[in-house]
């Protein structure tokens, strides 16, 4: 026959006590303890629950208030990303024209600066001016090559000319330096003058001398 | 003592426990709403200030654009045009009625510029360029003279090479040149 659980007789103990049917006589009793902690588990989660919710309400609203001016401002900003489209367009026509330009001087300036500074006795018979591509890694950049060929009276006037082309300013471009090669031929027997060539090459790749202090 | 009477003892427990673990299952399913919000917060506050500086960007673009439409009109008259190479030689041997030298040759590149074409350092994205070759005779004052002439013509033109030989004796005052110019077109 099946007992209920009422009738199950509490497991044998050696002082014939069945301590849970028996009231809690410690003298300072512990029950509580149990229940404050547990109050105090649930309390925990429910303040952070709540607390989460609220920053979530808090959330929200500041989205749907972001949202609405956003809203507000959109017409007026896609018309300012318009003309700010427009003008990167026809700006970049201007670039073209600045790209189309870009070389250290003009080729008449050029001229005139460079016959200033040559010296009595050395004539030009050649003025050639040539435009180079030149290559590091990747970087593509363009070169120009100043050739000057005649005749001079005296070799010193063509290491003056050198002297006078390098201590110039009429090569100090902006990112580009300059370096200047001359090379002196056989003299003519029947006039007694020497055929010269200098060169001038002005790259990117020169370093750009730096400017000696006045005074 | 039965379990039941035993939760009957500990209604706190029970109710504590209930509590705790709804919160549990309630944070579980919405852990990342807040992390959800704050994102599109942070997406939404980044909109904003972008749409600011737009609006301080923009502030004045419009006369700008004006200004700088009518700058690109008036480059656009100025343009060669590549289909009309009979009229663009023509234009270059009409400067002989204005300097006192000869054109022996006008020759158009038909290659692209190395420079300002595809791929070159300074490559030209709305226009094109013609190079054309011209050999002229003519004296040192008059070569100088129609150097700055093609800078500042209404063409838009450069002179980007050139070779100047003396011919003649010493004292001879005739030159002999080789120029290249490059001149400004219409996007091909």
């Amino acid at each position: 026959m099946a007992s209920s659980s009422k009738d199950i007789q509490p497991h044998w103990r050696p002082n014939f006590c069945n301590t849970s049917a028996l009231p809690d006589i410690k003298v300072v009793r512990t029950n509580f303890m149990i229940n404050f902690v547990c109050v105090v588990v649930a309390l925990v989660a429910l303040f952070f629950v709540l607390e989460r919710e609220y920053r979530a309400h808090g959330l929200i609203a500041e989205v749907e208030r972001m949202d609405q001016q956003i809203q507000e401002v959109t017409p007026s900003n896609e018309l300012a990303l318009k003309e700010s489209e427009a003008f990167k367009s026809v700006s970049s026509n201007i670039i073209d024209i600045e790209n189309f330009y870009d070389a250290p001087e003009t080729m008449h300036a050029l001229i005139v600066k460079v016959s200033k500074l040559r010296p009595e006795g050395l004539s030009f018979d050649q003025f050639i001016v040539q435009e180079t591509l030149g290559k590091k890694g990747s970087k593509v950049y363009v070169e120009y090559k100043i050739t000057l060929a005649g005749d001079v009276e005296d070799p010193i006037l063509l290491s003056d000319f050198k002297a006078a082309v390098e201590n110039s300013d009429v090569f100090e471009f902006e990112a580009r330096g300059f370096k200047v090669d001359e090379s002196l031929m056989a003299r003519n027997v029947t006039t007694g003058i020497f055929p010269y060539r200098l060169s001038i090459l002005i790259s990117p790749q020169i370093p750009v001398k730096e400017k000696k202090a006045e005074g | 003592m039965s379990k039941i009477d035993i939760i009957k003892s500990y209604p706190l427990v029970i109710v504590s426990l209930v509590i705790t673990l709804t919160c549990v299952a309630f944070t579980f399913f919405r852990g990342d709403r807040i992390a959800t919000l704050e994102a599109r917060e942070t997406a939404l506050y980044e909109q904003i200030r972008l749409i600011e500086k737009n609006k301080i960007n923009v502030n004045g673009l419009n006369e700008d654009l004006a200004s700088l439409k009518e700058v690109v009109g008036g480059i656009e008259e100025r343009l060669f045009d590549p289909e009309q190479r009979a009229v663009n030689t023509r234009f270059f041997y009409s400067y002989e009625d204005e300097f006192d030298m000869v054109i022996t040759k006008v020759a158009e590149d038909a290659t692209e510029d190395l420079v300002l074409g595809k791929k070159g350092p300074n490559e030209l994205k709305q226009y094109s360029v013609l190079t054309y070759y011209l050999s002229v005779k003519t004296d040192f004052h008059e070569f100088l003279r129609f150097l700055h002439t093609l800078h500042t013509d209404e063409p838009i033109m450069r002179v980007s090479e050139f070779q100047l030989f003396k011919v003649g004796g010493k004292d001879s005052e005739s030159l002999e040149a080789q120029i290249n110019v490059r001149v400004l077109a219409k996007a091909e």
